[in-house]
């Protein structure tokens, strides 16, 4: 299909993305000033370990040779941007059903998480300014109210503001690491890049950071279809993306961790977000706090939006395919309002809970919230991408042998690999004794879901058998049982029963 | 008002059909909505076929003066060169060109099947343009139907021949399509109940040809789609 229309006048086509383009949207999900500023520093604290940049050259090398099975195999199926719909095509739809799910409380982990980040960093800057002691949710519940607001009404934040925000919050990071590189008692440290922390104690927990702070790079194959070239140009902004961004937070932890010398650890712990700040404030003054928190607090913001976004499609291509309630797959004037309502109910009762017992939003919520979300995201990502080798091994569509096999088999072994680590390690990731609080209650809760999500795949295989056909296909779901047009032509004779099948 | 609009017209006055005439839907699902609706337009008159996905011109098309409305001409004219240029790098020229429904409407509807539908409708006094400032941003022009009464008509038309079971046009039946398929189906027909949706549907079986039967289900995909890349 993509080749139909290359003679149009570019006037018909003000659509297309390019690579620059699409970068920037894959890196707006990213958000890297929460990841080098919020991130780093809390996972320093928590786990006590410091080889950050080795973890995260470790996960983006796996996450290259990912990409390219998924850009592959993205080139091939509809309803892209979804890991459940690779996972359906190259596993299975049980699977596919259960990873779904497993998406929606990985996204939600994020997005909500992001509320206690927020939330942590305003209450100190609004009393620093105004002299006025506003507790954390209150800055929470604006910022909610905000997110619920665009996300009822279809209003995603532009491109170009988009664009402005990363751009600057990336100059940000790298003139900051700059400076703290440049200043007069700085001193080299090689701790951040030991890779055999790694396979230490606990360094499972790193590679877990390390995923977490990529989380938003797959968003790249949602492009496919509306790019200029989706052979070339969406793989070459996911690769190039991966690889600048892999670059920056190396870097950036490399300079933050080894300018607080053997008081890393202690200092993140005391400091949290604001020890990179800091850093480079002790050369330039104070202004370079200032700044950086602003410019946290609107990444942060454009974060979530992305995120609440990211979980409204979801949830309404899951309605729209009737795995969900069909609510879910209904639009108002063109927005998917019940599934964003959804989100904001879930974001707002998390952040009541928060508040009401008194749980630290820094800690409790943001890092162990958002290191959740990066884990189940890891989890993701290693099942699609041994659904990469599923799917090519039963046809393969004109594929290199590299793409189609290759890559992914490289690939899954690898993330195989660093989700082992991870998921054995999860008390050290979240600061508790092994068998304690979350690193208990968090893989359980995880197991639960997938098998509760394979049980429903496996009920509609018997129960609905046309929604289990339409498992995976999003909008294009034949049955599309929402009480939209081709649902009510459905019952009927016409090209509406066979229509749309898509099988690109 | 007796004499029905256009197609697109009509879902264009759906949509705008609010106190302040401003739109119930985004710039691009109603793009896709008004793209839908002036391919339609050039089905319903026999300038287009579609099967399987794929637009065809007429064979003969050439032969006859363009169609006389500008807006359904502008599209029908860029449709022709785009078919000529794919006839020109194909070496049996005697097999029919089909163009992507899916692409054209995903072409046609960042803003410029709006344009072309607005530009119609303020010709015909139907719209009008309107200054508007906003507190925060400067002033704007923006079209906006002439009256109420014009733009509650499509939309009470086809509520009131479905609510007292009156055969509908094919034009209307494909309103009524785009009407759902776009996301307007509770602004627009309040809803459509068991006994309306069935009677719908029926109507739509017996009396809408299969071709524009599938354009409307491409645009549903089509504003699927738009809600997955936001």
């Amino acid at each position: 299909m993509p080749s139909t229309l290359s003679t149009l006048p570019n006037s018909l086509a003000p659509d297309r993305m390019g690579a620059p383009g699409i970068g920037l949207a894959i890196a707006s999900s990213v958000a890297p000033l929460t990841v080098v500023a919020g991130v780093v520093t809390t996972g320093l604290a928590v786990t006590g370990l410091t080889a950050v940049s080795a973890a995260m050259i470790a996960v983006a090398a796996a996450l290259v040779i990912f990409a390219v099975g998924y850009m592959a195999m993205a080139r091939h199926i509809t309803n892209t941007g979804a890991f459940y719909a690779y996972v359906s095509k190259g596993l299975g739809r049980p699977l596919g059903v259960g990873s779904s799910w497993i998406a929606l409380l990985a996204y939600n982990c994020f997005q909500i998480a992001s509320y206690g980040g927020l939330g942590a960093i305003s209450e100190p800057l609004f009393q620093d300014w105004f002299g006025v002691d506003v507790p954390w949710w209150v800055f929470a519940l604006v910022v909610w109210a905000i997110v619920a607001f665009l996300g009822r009404r279809d209003v995603s934040v532009s491109e170009k503001v988009l664009a402005v925000l990363v751009i600057s919050e990336t100059a940000l990071v790298v003139v900051y690491s700059l400076i703290i590189l440049f200043s007069s008692d700085y001193g080299f440290s090689a701790k951040p890049f030991s890779a055999g922390q790694l396979f230490g104690a606990g360094g499972g927990a790193l590679l877990a950071i390390g995923a977490t702070s990529f989380a938003g790079v797959e968003q790249g194959a949602v492009y496919i279809e509306e790019s200029k070239d989706p052979l070339r140009s969406v793989p070459r902004a996911t690769y190039y993306t991966i690889g600048f961004i892999a670059v920056l937070y190396a870097v950036a932890s490399w300079v933050q961790i080894s300018a607080a010398g053997d008081q890393a650890v202690a200092r993140a712990g005391e400091e949290g977000p604001d020890l990179f700040f800091n850093e480079a404030a002790a050369t330039v003054g104070g202004w370079a706090l200032d700044l950086g928190h602003i410019l946290f607090l609107t990444s942060l913001i454009a974060a979530m939006i992305a995120f609440h976004n990211i979980i409204a499609r979801y949830t309404y291509a899951l309605g729209r395919e009737g795995v969900l309630p069909k609510l879910f797959g209904q639009t108002v004037g063109g927005a998917p309002r019940a599934a964003s309502t959804a989100q904001s109910v879930l974001g707002l009762v998390v952040i009541g809970i928060y508040a009401v017992t008194g749980l630290d939003p820094l800690v409790e919520l943001f890092f162990v919230g958002g290191t959740t979300g990066g884990v189940g995201v890891l989890l993701l990502i290693t099942l699609t991408s041994a659904s990469v080798i599923g799917f090519f091994l039963r046809a393969a569509h004109g594929e290199t042998a590299w793409r189609r096999l290759g890559a992914p088999v490289i690939a899954t072994l690898l993330l195989i690999g660093i989700s082992y680590l991870a998921v054995t390690n999860l008390a050290t990731l979240y600061g508790v004794d092994p068998g304690t609080g979350p690193a208990l209650y968090m893989p359980i809760v995880a197991v639960v879901v997938l098998v509760a999500g394979i049980a429903w795949g496996l009920i509609l295989r018997h129960t609905r058998p046309d929604v289990y056909q339409g498992i995976g296909l999003g909008p294009r779901s034949a049955v599309a049982t929402t009480g939209g047009f081709a649902a009510m032509m459905a019952g009927g004779s016409g090209p509406a029963t066979e229509q749309p099948q898509g099988n690109r | 008002m007796t004499a029905p609009l256009a197609l697109a017209d009509d879902l264009w006055m759906v949509a705008h059909d609010r106190p302040n005439g401003a739109s119930f839907l985004g710039i691009k699902p109603l793009g896709i909505g008004l793209g839908a609706a002036l391919i339609a337009e050039l089905i319903m008159a026999n300038w287009l076929n579609l099967a399987d996905g794929a637009l065809y011109v007429h064979p003969q098309a050439s032969r006859y003066p363009p169609p006389a409305d500008p807006a359904t001409a502008d599209v029908f004219g860029r449709m022709q060169q785009e078919e000529a240029a794919q006839r020109g790098r194909r070496r049996d020229v005697t097999d029919p060109v089909g163009l992507s429904v899916e692409e054209w409407i995903q072409h046609l509807h960042n803003g410029h099947a709006q344009q072309l539908v607005e530009r119609r409708l303020t010709m015909s006094g139907l719209a009008v343009e309107e200054s508007r400032g906003g507190l925060f941003r400067s002033s704007r022009t923006v079209v906006v139907p002439q009256s109420s009464s014009v733009s509650g008509w499509p939309a009470a038309r086809v509520r009131d021949n479905l609510r007292e079971g009156q055969q509908l046009s094919e034009q209307d039946l494909t309103l009524a399509g785009l009407i759902v398929a776009t996301g307007l189906a509770k602004e627009a027909l309040g809803g459509i109940g068991g006994r309306q949706r069935e009677f719908l549907v029926h109507q739509t079986q017996a009396i809408m040809r299969l071709p524009l039967r599938e354009l409307v289900i491409c645009a549903e995909t089509a504003v699927g789609r738009l809600i997955m890349i936001r």
